[in-house]
């Protein structure tokens, strides 16, 4: 049985998981690593709680802990080849305080999710796979430009385009001002 | 926007140079920067989410495609979750039409079609290949496409596909089911069930060919090796060269020339004693044991017998997940840790609540725990959450215990197919030796 501390720790969890899972994909390209590392760090806390490990800020915890796999990754994939400089790590600590300056409730997320579902349908089939070779199967862009017999340029544009004409119509359909963030 | 974009871009590709996270970092100083970056991380994250949500049943379709033969999808649906579940299936149907459209496996293609399908002899009804849902017989040759699928029947002569200018062949053996991936840069492969051959011409350096079975995975950059897959275990012998084994628990082996190795349900990959453990004809029979008690070897690794065909189960709201008279014995994976695993697919949600329950008789007692790893679609990549521990009632008439799991799944997004990892432990902290026994009745998952 589940601890109460390590259930109320996991719920809260599961309610900050949104904004810990965009700081991890800032650093990931690949969903399914960055979905690991998320993973990890929810190990690594509810270890750290389970061994009675006093945890100030749990969500700070797990964006330092998540941010230490994000180097660990980098180190591991790049050969050592990524330089991990003081640049780096203000940027990471840049996008950490972005993400905390507007704090999501869990519903307004689920709305803006319900939102996107509903544009996402309304986009044309062609699109649609277009983002699911991207965002369902994790292939690189190289892979969705071949597949969708366009160039890497031509393919960066237009899901540069897709996800604006996405963030406009998930803004109308919430009623939101200019900015969604 | 575009130039934040860009660079956010860059920063995630671990390619930025130092004089772009500069200019990263000025941007990021700036309110109007730091809403931007958070704009598009935030719909990185949704459309992450969006579509890993995606309909249960379109996920199965992609790890279950449906058989070429002239079935509709909604009776192939039925087929699967029980008639009483009509309603629900005619409603599944539907969306698994919508989301198949835009399903890799279904619809991805290259410009330039780099394989070639020869039938020997003329095979007939024989050889299948599906693509975007449509199924036909080749006469002799055939384009294979990225997103086929080609089934052969135990009375087929057999196939070759042909690439890389006919330098690699890859030989599909009768009763095989092998779906082709991805071709550039890098070939992806799927060998569902069956048994395939290949003799694989040196693979670009970072990009070997990977070959993906139900419960493992194989990495080639050029040799020549046999690769025979069922749905709980894969067997590999190599005859030149190298290939690397992995599967879902982390294990892996490098096979060398001359070596044989075997992946199989709840136990890592192992090099095997002799290849005779893990030739084709030999494992298909051992497949085929699953339905009734199952003497896995001599060697007592793992001894289970599922009364029920452990393909698929779809738990929806208010149903459960039921395996009565599972009987289980113990393999070290490490010092310390003894399991089983079993793999019912099904979507749960983050911070979704479910129970695992069931009565046991575990030697010497016991503490029984347990973790749910993710499977992802492509078994790329697998994930731990979080871990139980079961405490047993009273026995009852014929020395089981109840015990009941309660727990919350804590995950990014949907987690489409999860595996339960069981593991067993002496109440004085020890793991039970090769040959103990756990017997597991009823076990059930259930959601509220």
């Amino acid at each position: 049985m589940m601890p109460d501390s390590l259930n109320t720790i996991a719920s809260r969890f599961l309610d900050e998981r949104h904004r810990l899972l965009a700081y991890i994909l800032a650093g990931v390209r690949d969903p399914h690593t960055a979905e690991d590392i998320f993973q990890e760090v929810w190990m690594r806390l509810a270890t750290a709680v389970e061994s009675g490990a006093a945890i100030q800020h749990e969500a700070a915890w797990c964006r330092a802990t998540a941010r230490n796999l994000l180097l660990h990754h980098w180190r591991r994939e790049s050969r050592d080849k990524v330089e991990v400089n003081s640049d780096l790590l203000d940027v990471l600590d840049s996008l950490e305080s972005a993400l905390e300056e507007n704090a999501d409730t869990g519903d307004l997320w689920a709305a803006r999710q319900q939102a996107l579902t509903g544009c996402l349908v309304a986009l044309p089939e062609k699109s649609r796979r277009m983002l699911a070779l991207k965002y369902e199967a994790g292939l690189p862009l190289e892979e969705v430009a071949r597949s969708c017999g366009q160039s890497l340029s031509a393919i960066t544009k237009t899901l540069y385009r897709l996800r604006r004409a996405l963030m406009d119509c998930v803004q109308n359909r919430l009623g939101l001002g200019e900015e969604i963030s | 926007m575009k130039r934040m974009e860009d660079l956010l871009e860059k920063l995630r590709a671990q390619t930025a140079t130092s004089e772009e996270l500069s200019e990263l970092k000025r941007l990021l100083t700036t309110p109007e920067g730091r809403a931007k970056a958070r704009e598009r991380l935030w719909m990185e994250c949704a459309l992450h989410s969006a579509f890993r949500a995606t309909p249960v049943l379109a996920v199965l379709a992609k790890r279950h495609p449906p058989q070429p033969r002239a079935v509709s999808v909604a009776a192939w649906a039925n087929s699967w979750i029980g008639k009483r579940w009509v309603p629900w299936a005619a409603a599944a149907a539907v969306m698994i039409l919508g989301a198949m459209g835009w399903l890799p496996w279904a619809s991805s293609r290259e410009d330039a079609a780099t394989l070639s399908f020869v039938a020997e002899g003329g095979a007939g009804e024989s050889i299948a290949i599906t693509r975007d849902g449509r199924t036909w017989h080749p006469v002799s040759q055939e384009n294979v496409l990225v997103g086929d699928s080609i089934e052969l029947a135990e009375e087929s002569p057999g196939a070759q596909l042909q690439f890389d200018s006919a330098k690699t062949t890859i030989t599909l053996q009768p009763g095989a089911t092998f779906r082709v991936l991805s071709l550039t840069p890098q070939k992806r492969f799927a060998l569902d069930r069956g048994t395939l051959r290949a003799d694989v011409a040196h693979q670009r350096v970072g990009k070997p060919m990977l070959i993906q079975t139900p419960m493992a995975e194989a990495r080639v950059l050029g040799t020549v090796f046999t690769l025979a897959a069922e749905s709980d275990q894969t067997g590999l012998t190599v005859e030149r060269g190298s290939v690397r084994l992995s599967q879902g628990d982390g294990s892996m082996e490098t096979i060398k020339a001359g070596q044989a190795a075997v992946a199989s349900l709840g136990a890592p990959v192992r090099l095997a004693t002799s290849k005779a453990g893990v030739m084709p004809a030999q494992l298909r029979q051992t497949m085929k044991w699953i339905k009734g008690p199952v003497a896995w070897d001599s060697a007592q690794q793992l001894n289970f017998d599922f009364k029920e065909d452990r393909k698929l189960w779809i738990l929806l709201p208010g149903s459960t997940w039921e395996s009565d008279g599972l009987q289980l014995g113990w393999s070290e994976k490490k010092p310390g840790a003894t399991y089983l695993a079993v793999s019912p697919y099904f979507t749960v949600r983050p911070g979704e609540r479910l129970t695992l329950s069931g009565r046991a008789r575990v030697q010497n007692g016991a503490e029984l725990r347990f973790n749910y790893y993710k499977l992802d679609g492509e078994a790329r990549s697998f994930g731990h959450a979080t871990v139980k521990a079961a405490q047993f009632g009273a026995a009852d008439a014929e020395g089981l215990s109840p015990f009941e799991i309660p727990f919350q799944t804590v995950a990014a997004a949907e987690l489409h197919s999860i595996a339960l990892i069981l593991y067993c432990h002496h109440a004085d902290g020890t793991p039970p030796q090769v040959g103990d026994a756990v017997l597991l009745h009823d076990l059930t998952l259930s959601r509220p």
